[in-house]
């Protein structure tokens, strides 16, 4: 029996894929003086969850409301920002396209990673049960960048690029008991999604308007991040283009890095994993209809 | 962890010197540690976040690194500890990980596969001193220093890790 074991452990050797370990000194040291740092690579990580769960149309269901838990059904009201005035149907609607009819994506994971390398953070995995949806949107990941790796069994894993300028935040406050950092993020590097995205996958290209819309008009984007418990529970907020576009994204997942976002109808017997969506589009700068119109000079 | 800080010797020095250092450090090892941290958690991408927070507090805490054992070693204790960290705090939910999930049967499989049931069975040291001793074949003392005990606790560890496995092993199904 040992000898099998001792087999199991050399081929599990052979067959071990390389790390995508994100620790250089560097960073290391940074961290070392800033405990914060981990937040931050949070906040980044979700612009991106931000970009695949407003691109998965299971996720439809939830956006525009103020929220669903998506495990119970049940409807209810979640902290918000301050003075948010309404949700806006609208505005998802005109800049965002029709939902249902995408291709979708039948399982999908993003997972924090805790520190950046060489200008890189987060790593995400997913899986595709069309095979060929998979290699288009693997094709499109390396195609902007990304490093790439996949299994036989079809998984891929990415590392995504930093988004944040830096990583001391802007302010920090305290809110119901959290603590909030905000921080600036990299819009040229985030115009790299916009990259990833134009690569004729139209659930992508559905959150580059977004990010157009939202992007353009106010420098410096900024975003937000919750950390609560330790990483047993992780809320995160982006909002992108500062205080001019609260556009937020709310998730709970009691697994900290993993938040599966399975397909709709599908959730919690697929994934187990809680998972919880709000999203606003309503403003505090601008109004609903000055955010249209920006988003119309835009075309 | 603890056992190797009781051993006063040399200062941080080596892998820890400088960044440049600690850098090369990280290439060289990363890939023994994950497979260290793979052995206490479910899939390889999580024992990669656990090998990366396990270099983050090496690089804080180096200068509580006194010798005794080999800087591997220490790693590995740190390691362990974040493993076990990591999993105390997922104990209400459990997810089935991607990578293994979606892996296909195979007749080819079927022995590594009772192997990976068998070692399920058992709890993260018990997995952890069989990796150490069966796949990294470290001795007893330098295994026991990274599972924080002593030559002598790590051997018994070993045996009844064993002991666990045969019979999780030999009672497999199929």
């Amino acid at each position: 029996m040992m000898e099998e074991l001792k087999t199991y452990y050399k081929e599990q050797a052979d067959t071990q894929p390389e790390p995508f370990l994100a620790v250089t000194p560097a960073e290391a040291t940074v961290t070392k003086r800033r405990p914060v740092h981990r937040v931050g690579l949070v906040a980044a990580s979700l612009v991106l969850m931000l970009a695949v769960t407003m691109a998965i149309p299971g996720v439809r269901a939830a956006v525009g409301e103020w929220m669903i838990d998506i495990v119970t059904g049940e409807k209810r009201e979640m902290t918000a920002p301050p003075d948010v005035p309404e949700k806006s149907d609208e505005l998802l609607d005109k800049y965002v396209g029709d939902w249902d009819t995408n291709k979708s994506s039948n399982l999908f994971s993003v997972r924090p990673a805790k520190l950046p390398r060489e200008g890189w953070t987060g790593t995400m995995r997913g899986g595709w049960s069309d095979y060929e949806d998979q290699q288009a949107f693997m094709a499109a990941l390396e195609g902007s960048g990304f490093r790439v790796r996949t299994d036989f069994s079809g998984v891929f894993t990415a590392e995504i690029r930093h988004p944040l300028k830096s990583d001391v935040p802007l302010r920090e406050w305290e809110e119901e008991g959290y603590i909030i950092r905000e921080y600036e993020v990299d819009t040229d590097t985030a115009s790299s999604y916009h990259t990833l995205f134009d690569d004729n996958n139209r659930l992508l290209q559905i959150n580059m308007n977004l990010l157009q819309v939202s992007g353009v008009n106010v420098p410096g984007e900024r975003a937000e991040a919750v950390s609560v418990a330790g990483w047993e529970t992780a809320i995160a907020v982006y909002r992108e283009s500062g205080e001019f576009w609260p556009l937020s994204l709310y998730l709970t997942n009691p697994i900290p890095g993993d938040i599966v976002i399975p397909e709709y109808g599908d959730y919690p017997e697929r994934s187990g994993a809680r998972y919880s969506l709000h999203c606003d589009l309503s403003g505090d700068g601008y109004t609903l209809e000055e955010l249209i119109a920006i988003a119309e000079t835009l075309g | 962890m603890e056992y190797c800080e009781t051993v006063t010797l040399a200062a941080p020095r080596g892998a820890f010197a400088d960044e440049a250092a600690f850098d090369g450090w990280v290439r060289e090892t990363q890939k023994s540690l994950v497979r260290f941290c793979r052995q206490m958690v479910d899939d390889w991408a999580e024992a990669e976040d656990m090998a990366q927070e396990a270099y983050l507090r090496a690089w804080e805490k180096r200068g509580s690194f006194k010798g005794g054992c080999s800087l591997l070693t220490w790693q590995m204790a740190i390691a362990r500890r974040v493993c076990l960290d990591r999993l105390r705090r997922q104990k209400r939910v459990k997810l089935i990980p991607l990578d293994e999930r979606d892996a296909a049967p195979s007749p080819d499989t079927e022995t590594k596969a009772d192997v990976q049931r068998a070692l399920a069975k058992l709890n993260a040291d018990d997995r952890a001193v069989l990796y150490l001793r069966a796949g990294e074949g470290l001795p007893f003392e330098e295994a026991g220093k990274a599972l924080g005990c002593s030559a002598a606790a790590c051997r018994k560890r070993y045996e009844r890790a064993k002991q666990r496995f045969e019979a999780a092993y030999g009672g497999r199904e199929g």
